[in-house]
């Protein structure tokens, strides 16, 4: 288990710092010259130059590279070429609200998801059945950003029960940061009127964001659920007399619940990517909206730093989901 | 021959697989729309008519027009071209580049195998739509670029799906038979192992195109796919969505467009994954 574990660290360090060389080199390479960018379209060539020597972008490229690695050993991801300010400082302030709303959707995809792909399996080729596989089949099908313009269309333009974006009403303080989510600090500080305002702006983006992941998840569940109901050993349990639920939630459910985990495991980290367009149509003051601005002006130092980050999450992720393999199957420690 | 009719028959059978039926109706749709746009849109989708601009749906302007009085039904239309033939090249520059790289590791073995895989496994530690948009940012915003740029993150799955195969193909009996009667290395290569190995990929990226859609679209949605004036869904979204208070007709048909399509992808897709796998059948 201890040996398992250690060899997963180590080719996830080595996944990570290939994911690092491969933003670098991307990021270098770019056609644009982001100097001249930071610089402004009024500048002098001695003035972009002058930035270009600032941030360092006048050196080899191994050498830009060695000193990258180096600061970002010591948690320093350089300033941002755009803001000119360290690019960590933006990430305290554009980090959190991502979180929370990813943190939300995925509570929302594993809550229902997950029932709904059981309940697909077990009444098998009913109308529930294909009714429920066509909802799972519309998350995968649906662009979050038309998702996102529909339910605004419908829940705020016409219906009014829900802001169109934001994250709080302007009229209403955030509540004392602690952890940076609005849910969080507005509970621990008992700030209720900030909670429900922030809960309030959630919904929106979280749902918009929820309905992909949930259909994969559910489809993940219904398929794996309908591959050990074949099995022979759960007709041996029903044949032995076994009360159905009893085969269901022991035999079945926990050995269906590999690749449900595996699946929920990427979707979490996915999440990312989704992340990044509603925010976008939810005006959602985070990563995603952060990360929108430094492409546009190829803001190095930015870039990478995102990317380094969602990386991070992503394997991250991946790595707890194969770490919690072990817990589900013991065989797997031992192979 | 005769087989073959009855399998597709009773795969789109309308009772017995409303879904697949279903979604193979919207496939025929789409698809004989993109081929005979030309004929079917009224307008051109390039007009420009100021007289009539942001008209609600009608019957002379089926879907409405746009801030430019352009015919939406035309450039829905047409865009259905645009969005077929992105995805078509994405999954085809993806599935060559993986599979080239998957066979070459599991063929080779040894360190080249783990540097191939390991390289592999770093391009799939992004989410894939992050690492789509850096490379796109990268080569700069245009239709072409922004497929590149998703073939760019799309050709790990292949190469994984790919390595599996070859491996397990490598071990077969038929394999080792056919070397033994003295087959050629490359008709080895070629005759047994690829079509044996292939048949798998070929099925999931028929099953991919509908993702191909998605992700072409929402690069350009984030503007850095097709550029406007082109008529391509992800676009119209974009510049529309200023106008979804007041004329919501002019981002809802093409997203709209975008969600039918995919769908019909993926319920053909999920109807033949359920018929190919003996072992969800009960």
């Amino acid at each position: 288990m201890g040996a398992y574990i250690v060899r997963r660290l180590a080719y996830t360090a080595v996944t990570l710092w290939g994911l690092i060389l491969i933003t670098f080199l991307l990021t270098r390479i770019v056609p644009g010259d982001p100097a001249r960018l930071a610089a402004g379209p009024q500048a002098r060539q001695d003035q972009v130059e002058q930035v270009r020597k600032t941030y360092g972008l006048d050196k080899p490229l191994w050498v830009q590279y060695g000193i990258y690695m180096k600061r970002l050993m010591q948690g320093d991801f350089g300033k941002s070429l755009w803001f000119k300010r360290p690019v960590l400082e933006d990430l305290r302030v554009y980090f959190p609200p991502t979180v929370e709303l990813s943190l939300c959707a995925s509570i929302l995809f594993i809550v229902f998801g997950v029932p709904l792909g059981i309940m697909s399996a077990v009444r098998r080729n009913s109308f529930l059945d294909h009714t429920a596989r066509l909802f799972s089949l519309g998350g995968l099908s649906m662009p979050v950003f038309v998702l996102g313009l529909i339910l605004q269309l419908i829940f705020y333009r016409f219906l009014n029960w829900f802001p169109a974006g934001g994250r709080i009403d302007a009229f209403i303080s955030p509540p004392t940061h602690i952890t940076g989510l609005y849910i969080l600090d507005g509970l621990f500080t008992a700030n209720w009127s900030a909670l429900a305002s922030a809960l309030y702006h959630l919904i929106l983006p979280a749902v918009t964001l929820a309905y992909g992941s949930l259909g994969v998840v559910s489809r993940m569940t219904r398929a794996s659920l309908l591959e050990v109901l074949g099995e022979d050993y759960i007709r041996t349990a029903l044949s032995k007399g076994l009360p159905e639920r009893v085969v269901f939630l022991r035999h079945a459910l926990r050995n269906a619940l590999i690749p449900i985990l595996t699946v929920t495991g990427l979707q979490i980290g996915s999440l990312m990517g989704g992340v990044l367009l509603v925010e976008i149509i939810f005006s959602w003051p985070g990563l995603g909206t952060y990360a929108y601005t430094s492409v546009t002006v190829l803001d190095v130092n930015a870039i990478m730093a995102v990317t380094i980050i969602t990386g991070l999450i992503y394997t991250g992720v991946n790595l707890v989901v194969d770490i919690l393999y072990t817990a589900v199957d013991p065989r797997i420690r031992y192979s | 021959m005769i087989k073959g009719l009855r399998i597709l028959e009773r795969f789109f059978h309308p009772s017995k697989n409303p879904l697949g039926f279903f979604g193979a109706l919207i496939l025929v749709s789409v698809g004989l729309g993109a081929l005979l746009a030309p004929l079917l849109a009224p307008y051109s989708p390039y007009a420009v008519q100021t007289a009539v601009r942001l008209q609600p749906p009608s019957s002379v302007h089926l879907f409405g027009t746009d801030d430019l009085g352009r015919d939406l039904f035309s450039r829905v239309l047409f865009g259905a071209r645009i969005s077929l033939y992105a995805s078509l090249v994405i999954i085809g520059i993806s599935l060559t580049l993986g599979t080239a790289v998957g066979t070459v590791a599991a063929l080779v073995g040894g360190w080249l195998d783990d540097l191939l895989m390991r390289i592999t496994d770093s391009f799939l530690s992004f989410p894939y739509l992050i690492f789509a948009m850096l490379v796109a940012a990268v080569l700069g915003p245009s239709l072409p670029n922004s497929m590149l740029a998703i073939a760019v993150t799309w050709w790990p799955w292949y190469a994984r799906l790919a390595r599996g195969q070859v491996l397990s193909v490598k071990g077969q009996l038929y394999i080792e038979a056919a070397r033994a009667i003295g087959v050629a290395r490359s008709g080895l290569f070629f005759r047994y192992f690829l079509r044996n190995a292939l048949s798998p990929l070929i099925v999931q990226a028929t099953l991919d195109v509908g993702s191909a859609i998605l992700l072409t679209s929402s690069l350009s949605f984030i503007g850095l796919g097709a550029q406007p004036p082109t008529p391509e869904w992800g676009a119209m979204v974009s510049a529309g969505r200023l106008y979804l208070m007041s004329y919501w007709w002019v981002p809802l048909f093409p997203g709209l467009a975008i969600f039918i399509t995919v769908l019909g992808f993926n319920l053909i897709g999920d109807s033949i994954r359920d018929f190919a796998d003996p072992r969800t059948q009960r």
